[in-house]
């Protein structure tokens, strides 16, 4: 079970996005996507998910091109969560992760795509808001019941843009937390665009280093985030040192 | 498992107490959704029998049931032949334009969308305006079917203009708004060459009116406005789906592109099925889906159906007031529907409650 990008480009007009990018996502797996504004992370979650046409390259899931997947193929086998989070008509917290259940169901649930809402909602601390109109609820936890919808998909790959990057620490590690488990228990891989290089690091098995629409580096994070790997990306001189385990960055200055 | 984790873990019942309240709690709120629409079909129940039996001559449930068992009298005749159909056709307008709008509204993702929105009642004024001035001599219907053919010309166009830019929600509003502006400077055109009578005939016809519609209109109308409706329900979840963004929708499987097209067409079908015998009826297809969500909430397999149902007894009841407010005068029910829409409208805007949208 992989999911794996070859050679992938993408451009708007003549401004090149990606170029050339290569990874690869295993089950079990979680792989996160770092690099500067602009390196081309979401671009590439939305490549790989068919949201945007990309110029050259494939993306295969599981042996099979994503280009030869059937819209409801697709939807069981790549869950998308994006960085915006959606502005519209009031909703509940249960329908919004009801609509996880979408490319399972008919037309109504059955009482097993119930029981699975009911089950993310319960997994991520959710049941007590879930008749809540999403609207009202604050940032950190709107990013969770998004994750909850995401969940409740079931589908082989997770594709999680940058699901931090507003969040408060504590829900920084409440939401990756769940992304590590939910890719250990269930056996599924997820791929991560995020900006935290910390948190890169701490819940992360590889990570692949953006820059420029090319993979500057790929591996594990030990390996990836050393000094000259960031000062060379980020053009930011940094103490890169493992505490407790994990690597963790320091930022100096700028080079 | 993921999923199974908790109690197994746990080893306590509580997370499957848990569970079981959740589920109850769904359970609960389909029920009530439920009774919401039971209410909403008992509300259009009773406007209907108000259609029918209030107006300016006296009638009685009495005089209705022997009207009903065939007797012959002018009470019959004021029951079955007058008001019955036009109660019929308020039912099939109020229908169309709040299912219309409540599609607007989802593949626009704006709570002020309305059918009107994408310029179909400019295409279908400016098609009266034609049929009024050039037609009317051919045939007594070509005012009608002048009005949709219109009605559906500026529904291409803005398919058209939308299939160049992706059908994003901004070039749709926008596109709508020029295709107003176009159709309404034609409306003005065509209407400076017509004779005065022409141009009073124009006035009345955008003030929209029931009092002309007859049986063979109704057939009309309520294929236009009921045909679509199956492959309108049968999008629901997706509609649902957009609701958490084009990029959601389209990894939870909709293709949102064709679902935007194809809400087009339906809602300007339904449209203009309703509005062509009938004349503008406005503001009902903006606040019919708002009231009924607050009774339904935004799930569209209860949405769709309420407005039907709101959208009816909007219709009605505003006729049956426009007919008793001032007897013997009927004022039009355009005017009627403006006039008591706008304050709700206002109210909403106000009120602003993140609630209803």
């Amino acid at each position: 079970m992989t999911l794996i990008v070859n050679n992938l480009g993408f451009s708007y007009g003549k401004a090149a996005i990606l170029n050339g990018v290569d990874l690869s996502v295993g089950g079990n797996e979680v792989v996160s996507v770092i690099g500067p504004n602009g390196a081309g992370k979401s671009t590439l979650l939305k490549c790989i998910l068919r949201l945007l046409n990309p110029g050259r390259g494939e993306v295969m899931v599981n042996g099979r091109k994503v280009d030869d997947l059937s819209r409801k193929e697709r939807a069981l086998s790549l869950a998308y969560v994006p960085q915006a989070l959606p502005s519209r008509f009031p909703m509940t917290v249960f329908d919004t992760v009801l609509l996880g259940r979408r490319p399972h169901l008919a037309w109504r649930p059955s009482s097993k795509d119930v029981e699975k809402v009911w089950a993310a909602l319960a997994r991520m601390d959710l049941d007590a808001l879930a008749m809540r109109d999403f609207d009202t609820l604050s940032g950190g936890q709107k990013q969770k019941v998004m994750l909850a919808r995401a969940f409740a998909q079931e589908a082989e790959y997770l594709l999680l843009d940058e699901p931090t990057s507003n969040l408060d620490l504590r829900h920084q590690m409440e939401v990756m937390n769940m992304v590590r488990e939910y890719a250990e228990t269930t056996g599924r891989g997820a791929l991560v665009t995020i900006h935290n290089l910390n948190t890169a690091a701490r819940f992360s098995d590889r990570i692949v280093m953006l820059q420029g629409g090319k993979v500057h580096d790929c591996g594990p994070p030990a390996d990836v985030l050393s000094s000259e790997n960031i000062q060379s990306v980020y053009g930011v001189v940094v103490e890169s040192a493992c505490v407790n385990g994990s690597q963790v960055v320091i930022p100096l200055r700028v080079a | 498992m993921f999923f199974q984790n908790s109690a197994a873990q746990t080893g306590s019942s509580a997370e499957d107490a848990r569970q079981i309240r959740g589920e109850q709690a769904y359970k609960r709120m389909q029920l009530r959704t439920l009774l919401g629409l039971g209410l909403l079909a008992s509300m259009v129940a009773g406007a209907g029998a108000a259609g029918v039996l209030i107006g300016t001559s006296e009638t009685s449930l009495g005089d209705l049931f022997r009207a009903i068992a065939g007797e012959q009298s002018p009470k019959s005749v004021i029951l079955l032949g007058l008001r019955l159909p036009r109660v019929v056709m308020a039912f099939l307008v109020g229908a169309g334009l709040a299912v219309g709008g409540c599609i607007c509204q989802a593949i626009l993702k704006n709570p002020l969308a309305s059918p009107f929105t994408l310029g179909v009642s400019s295409g279908a004024g400016f098609g009266a305006v034609v049929g009024i001035v050039f037609f009317r001599a051919v045939h007594h219907n070509a005012v009608a079917l002048s009005a949709f053919v219109f009605s559906l010309v500026s529904t291409l166009l803005i398919l058209g203009v939308s299939r160049l830019k992706n059908a994003g929600t901004e070039t749709l509003i926008l596109g709508g708004v020029a295709v107003m502006f176009l159709f309404s400077s034609l409306t003005s055109f065509v209407q400076y060459t017509g004779t005065m009578e022409e141009v009073q005939d124009v006035v009345f016809w955008f003030f929209g009116s029931l009092s002309k519609a007859g049986w063979s209109h109704i057939w009309v109308s309520a294929f236009m406005v009921l045909g679509p409706m199956p492959f309108v329900y049968a999008r629901a979840w997706d509609y649902n789906a957009l609701m958490s963004g084009d990029e959601t929708a389209s990894t939870l499987g909709v293709s949102v592109e064709r679902l935007r097209m194809e809400g087009i067409l339906l809602s300007s079908l339904m449209t203009a099925g309703a509005i062509c015998f009938v004349g503008v009826i406005g503001f009902v297809g903006l606040v019919a889906p708002h009231i009924s969500r607050m009774l339904v909430g935004s799930d569209h397999r209860y949405l769709l159906p309420a407005s039907a149902l709101v959208g009816a007894s909007l219709v009605t009841l505003a006729d049956v007031i426009s007919r008793i407010i001032w007897p013997p005068q009927v004022i039009p029910i355009g005017i009627m529907t403006s006039l008591l829409g706008v304050p709700f409208f206002f109210y909403l805007l106000v009120k602003k409650s993140r609630r209803f949208w």
